[in-house]
Parts: structure tokens; sequence; C-alpha cells
């Protein structure tokens, strides 16, 4: 099933910058956050929005019927 | 604000609140727990410290001298002497030493653990008896004031992450939810419509059409206007589904639909009330009234439709009702408008507007007809008795029973109200029952009195069907022990000719009693001579319509003329009717007539009046005289 794209350039962009970040602190540079489990959180928080952002598509907003693409 | 930005932010003050609240409670926990873990710790220590001394040795001394070398920055030890009440020399103080002291001192040797605050101070003790002595050594440690931000530097971070990740998933939730709502929204608003409307035509419904028709009068009430109110019938419908089917059928529909909006041009409301009923509200003005809606609405509905190459020629029947004219709420409105159509399409005109007169189902006739049923049955009725006089025997030889109604609120109802009420209600079983019973009953009376008098009582067509009509005569006659011969049963030409094969039998069956017949208000219906030769009836009665003109009108006369002959070479004797002057006695007397009936011989009377003349009249019982005639007309009302 092709994946419909929902999000905008600028949507992917956010969400680019957001998964990065939330990949950097959870997974790269371990000094700001000690408690692992917290890391963990993050680091797959940021690795689902940097999925989103590749794919250009959000399943949440698929079923929320948001499409900020159209817009 | 939109629905999915009122949910986010709801759901972040939630998450926001639950972190705040669970922060909160994490923090307490924390530090009753720290509490818990130095109060221990201050325990053991001093459990070591006992541990340190020899029994064999001083015990005073021992601690004076041990004390001081386990005394840091934060643990404080002071020797109490329980029995003297005091701090002794070799421990060490604080702030809080002389307050624990006093503390310790009351509560006695024993073990104890506890915490005070002086000024910003949080102190920690734990005070233990020293074995086998009435010394107390209280261990106090002063709480690092540091607390807070240490719990906070060991959780802020993962109380931050999971705040961020709370409120992405609220963010989550809150749109989902936002689109459930959206759709369940939809959802109702879809149910509603179809609730209200007919799905076919897309115009409102009968439900949908009373409250916009109550809106509409709320409206017109303020502003005091009138409404129109019709209900269109298209009555080919039926035979269009039957014959071309249904789709066609939903074609035409549909077709009315937009002839009828084309006509208003969005100046009223259309409605399908129903089957091949439509609605149509308009507010009355200087332009538009019944009579030019009315006219439109015909015009725009019947010309000819052309339907899956058929052309179809569509009748239409209008029934119109207008507030505050004719209603005063939507029901009752809607209400008339149907009885009005019903007139229409009764009298098969193509439209009628509400009358009150055409109305056989309103509250009034409803009202009356509970009043009629009560009235029967706790016998409130009367019955008055109208003389008939024998022409040939110059005396009153019998009576007509005459059912009366005085209606405790509304007075003197006319019979031909109530027993036309009675006759499409049912209740005309129970109101003959009633009169045969009173009239059979008084006849008796006059019977014993000497009167020997006919009572007369009047059949309705429905009483035809009661197959136990001539057994209860039967035994009513036999009871107040009353000669067959003197009931005359009175039965309408229309009545007998309702169902003539079943009036045939039931007739032949009274005959068989011994009871008289008579055909009543004969020439104003429509019975076959050939058929009414064949009924065992004793009597005819010319309808008064005849007799009380034939003074003056010729035709008339003839008419009454050629009955009398008729009835007499049939073997009949003949009643007449509206005798009210003396003219039509002496020419019916001429003619022949047997009985006359009328005014000018006496008005119905109750049978306390009827008796009074009997007597005063000595009718039937004695030679008869000349002046009977006259003794009845002079009693007359």
């Amino acid at each position: 099933m092709a994946i419909k794209r929902n999000l905008h350039h600028i949507d992917i962009a956010i969400r680019t910058l957001i998964g990065i970040t939330l990949i950097y602190f959870g997974f790269v540079d371990t000094s700001y956050i000690s408690n692992e489990m917290t890391r963990w959180l993050l680091g797959i928080f940021g690795i689902v929005n940097l999925l989103a952002a590749a794919l250009r598509s959000c399943p949440i907003y698929a079923l929320a019927g948001i499409n900020t693409y159209q817009k | 604000m939109p629905l999915r930005l009122k949910l986010i932010l709801s759901f972040i003050t939630i998450s926001l609140m639950v972190v705040s609240i669970f922060s909160v409670v994490a923090y307490i926990s924390a530090r009753e727990y720290t509490q818990h873990v130095e109060q221990v710790r201050l325990h053991k220590s001093n459990e070591h410290l006992f541990a340190m001394l020899d029994t064999s040795l001083p015990l005073l001394a021992q601690l004076q001298n041990i004390v001081p070398h386990h005394e840091n920055r934060d643990n404080v030890f002071s020797i109490i002497d329980i029995s003297q009440k005091k701090i002794l020399p070799g421990g060490g103080f604080n702030l809080g030493t002389h307050l624990l002291a006093d503390l310790l001192i009351q509560s006695g040797n024993k073990t104890q653990q506890g915490s005070f605050t002086i000024g910003k101070q949080e102190y920690l003790w734990s005070a233990d008896p020293v074995p086998d002595s009435q010394y107390i050594i209280a261990n106090t440690y002063l709480r690092d004031s540091s607390d807070i931000s240490t719990f906070f530097s060991y959780v802020g971070t993962p109380l931050s992450t999971t705040l961020f990740i709370s409120i992405w998933i609220s963010v989550w939730a809150a749109l989902l939810l936002a689109r459930l709502f959206r759709q369940i929204s939809e959802k109702n608003t879809q149910l509603e419509y179809q609730a209200s409307h007919d799905l076919l035509t897309r115009l409102p419904n009968r439900g949908a059409i009373g409250r916009s028709v109550q809106q509409e009068m709320e409206s017109a009430k303020a502003c005091n206007e009138a409404l129109i109110f019709c209900l269109v019938d298209i009555d080919a419908l039926k035979e269009i589904n039957d014959s071309l089917g249904h789709k066609s059928g939903d074609i035409l529909l549909d077709q009315v639909t937009q002839r009828l909006k084309r006509t208003l041009q969005g100046s009223g409301h259309i409605g399908r009330f129903g089957g091949n009923k439509f609605s149509v509200m308009i507010k009355r003005s200087e332009t538009v009234n019944a009579e030019n809606i009315r006219h439109k609405l015909l015009e725009s509905v019947e010309p000819i439709y052309e339907i899956n190459g058929h052309s179809l020629y569509v009748h239409a029947t209008l029934g119109i009702a207008i507030f505050p004219e004719h209603a005063n709420n939507a029901q009752e409105l809607i209400q008339k408008t149907e009885t009005a159509l019903h007139t229409a399409k009764k009298l098969a005109i193509d439209s009628s507007v509400y009358d009150v007169s055409q109305d056989n189902n309103s509250a009034e006739r409803l009202r009356l007809t509970h009043d009629l049923r009560n009235a029967i049955h706790n016998e409130e009725l009367q019955l008055h008795y109208q003389p008939q006089f024998d022409v040939r025997r110059h005396e009153i030889g019998s009576v007509e029973a005459l059912a009366r109604w005085i209606h405790p609120q509304q007075g003197f109802i006319p019979p031909d109200t109530f027993i036309e009420i009675a006759e499409q209600t049912g209740l005309i079983q129970s109101l003959t029952d009633w009169v045969l019973r009173t009239a059979i009953k008084q006849c008796a009376e006059w019977h014993d009195m000497g009167k020997y008098l006919t009572v007369s009582v009047n059949l309705s067509a429905r009483n035809l069907h009661d197959e136990t009509l001539s057994s209860q005569i039967s035994n009513l006659l036999h009871y107040w022990n009353v000669s067959p011969e003197k009931l005359c049963l009175e039965i309408t030409e229309t009545a007998m000719m309702t169902n003539p094969a079943h009036a045939k039998k039931l007739l032949k069956e009274l005959d068989d009693l011994g009871v008289r017949l008579s055909i009543d208000d004969f020439g104003t219906g429509y019975s076959s001579l050939g058929y009414l030769k064949q009924l065992p009836v004793d009597e005819l009665k010319i309808d008064k319509s005849f007799v009380l003109n034939m003074a003056k009108d010729e035709s008339d006369a003839s008419i009454v003329r050629a009955t009398v002959s008729l009835a007499h070479d049939l073997g009949l004797e003949v009643v007449a009717e509206g005798v009210e002057d003396q003219m039509s006695q002496d020419e019916l007397s001429r003619m022949g007539c047997e009985y006359i009936q009328g005014y000018h011989i006496a008005r119905p009377m109750p049978h306390d009046e009827l008796t009074a003349m009997l007597i005063s009249t000595k009718v039937k019982n004695n030679t008869q005289t000349d002046e009977t005639l006259a003794g009845v007309q002079a009693n007359r009302l």
C-alpha cells in the first residue's frame, strides 16, 4: 500500500530537527541525561519523528484526518 | 476556538497538571524515604557506640570519653540522664539539644526517632537508652537544606522528558479525539437530517413539518400574521406506482417537488407529509390568500408530466386550513387541514378550506360523544311522545317516541345532532335499547290506565344488523305484558335499502312477533317499489317535506295523494307527518289518510303531560266525541 504524503515541507523540516535533536540527546551525547530509560524514550521519539519526516507522512495525521501537505 | 485546538490545549494542561502532581508526590515521598534512611543510620550509629562500652567499667566516664570521638559536622551526640533529668557534660550541643532533652525526659527511657525544625534548619534525631543505665544517647543530624535542589538534579531531567513525551502523546490523542468527535458529529447531523427529511424528495418529513408549523405559528402570533397551511394530495400516485413501477412514482414525486418549489419561489415551506401528500405553508399577505394559493398550487401540480416516455395527467386535491382562524397550535392546524382534504375528496372537489360544520372529529364533537355515552348509560335522556291522530276514529291512536337530550352545560341538543353522533359511533344500539325499554314500559303504564295507545319507536340502519333485536323486543313486550301490535317500529327507506336482504330477514322476524312495521320518511329515499311490496310492513309514513307545503304547493299535494293511493293499493295504512295547519289536515282526511301527526295536532311532550292530556281528552278507551281533536289541539304545546 502506497504511503500517502500528508506532511508539508515545513512540517518535515521541524520533525527532522526535532528527530535529530532527540536522537543526539538520547543516543549520541549521553552526558546530558544520566537516566538510561529517559534517553531511550527520547531516542525512540527522535527516530519516530525522523521516520515520519523521511516518509513525508505522519500516521497520526492520517488517523486524525489532518493533511498539512495540501494546505 | 476550533474543537481541535481546544482539545490540544486541554490535553497539554492535563499533562502539565499530572506531571506537576507527580513531581510533588515524588518529592514528598523521596524526602520521607531519605528521613527514614537517615534515622536508621543514626540509630545504628548509637548501637555502634554502645557496642564499644565495657560493662565492667563506669558507663558515664566511658560515654564522656567515647562520644566526642564519634561526633562530626553532621552528627551531634548528647548524653541525657533520665533520673536526674538533665543533659550531662561530655556530649555535644546544637540549637535543638535542650528541646530534644525535654522531650526525651518526658517520654521516658526508650528508643525514639523524630525530627524538629528550628528556624529554617531541620534536625533528624534518634534517641536510644544506654543498656542497663539511666542514660540516653540522642544522636542529632542537621539535614542538608539543599535536599530539594539535589532531588531535582536527579529527577528533573526524567521529569522534563516525561513531560515532553506526555505533551507529545497528548497532542496525538487530542488530534485523534477531535477527528472522532467530528465523525460522530457528522454522523449525528446525517441522522438528524434523515430523521427529519424525506430522503426521496429531500423535503422535511411529517415530524419536521409539525415543528416548523409550530415555530412559524409562534412567530406569526408575535407579528399578528396569518398562516395558510395546505395539504396537496397527488391522486394518481398509487396508479402510477402500480402500473409503471415505483421508480416512475418516485420521479413523479420529485417533479411535483420541483414544481412546488418553483411555484413558491422560496416564499413558503414545502414538506413531504407522507405517501402522496405534500404540505405547503405560507404567510398570508395582501397578495397571498387561500384562494390564490389554491389556484397557484393546482396550476403548478396538475399539468402533464413526462415520465419515462409516458405523458401522465395527475389530479391533485387540496385541503387548506388557516392560522389563527382554524387552529391555535400546529397539531390542530394540521388536523384541520387533513379534515379539509378529506372533505374535498369526499365531495370530489379539487380543494376545500376547513369548515367546522364538516368536521366530524372536532374536539367539541368528541366531547359530545363522550357525554352522550354517559347520558345513555346514566339514563339522562328524556323520551317525549308526539301524538298521532286517528282520522277515522277521531282519537289519539298512537304516539311516536322521540328521544330528547338536555345537556347539563349546553342545554338542548337537537335530535339530528346527537342521533347522527350515535349512528356514527355505534351508540345508536344502546340508545335504541333504552328507547325501546322506556317506551314499552310507558305503553304498559298507559294500558294499565285504560289508554290503549300504540307506541312507535324509530330504528336506525345499524339496528337492522342487530341479530338479537327481535328476541329483545319479544322479551320486553312479554315482561311488560304489552300486545305486540301496540308497538310500531319505524324504519326509514334508506335504512332498509342499506342491506335489503338483511332488512327483509329482520322485518320478517319482527312481523312474526306481531309488531307493526312502518316505513318512515317515505318519498325521500331511493327505495324500489318492487322491493317494498315484498316487505311485511303495515303502514307508510309520508315524509313531512311533502306534507308541510301541500296546502300551497299543488305538486306536493299530488305526491301525497299518489302516495296515499299507492299505500292503500298495497294494503298499507298511511301516516302523514308534518301537519301544521287545518287545511292540510282537512285535505289529508279527504285523501283517506288514516293518521296525521304534526304541530297542528300536538308537539312532542313528556309522558306526564301526555298522560294528563290523554285523561282530559278521553282517548281510545271510551266512546269518542267530536271534541276529541279539539281537546288535543287545545292541549298542544
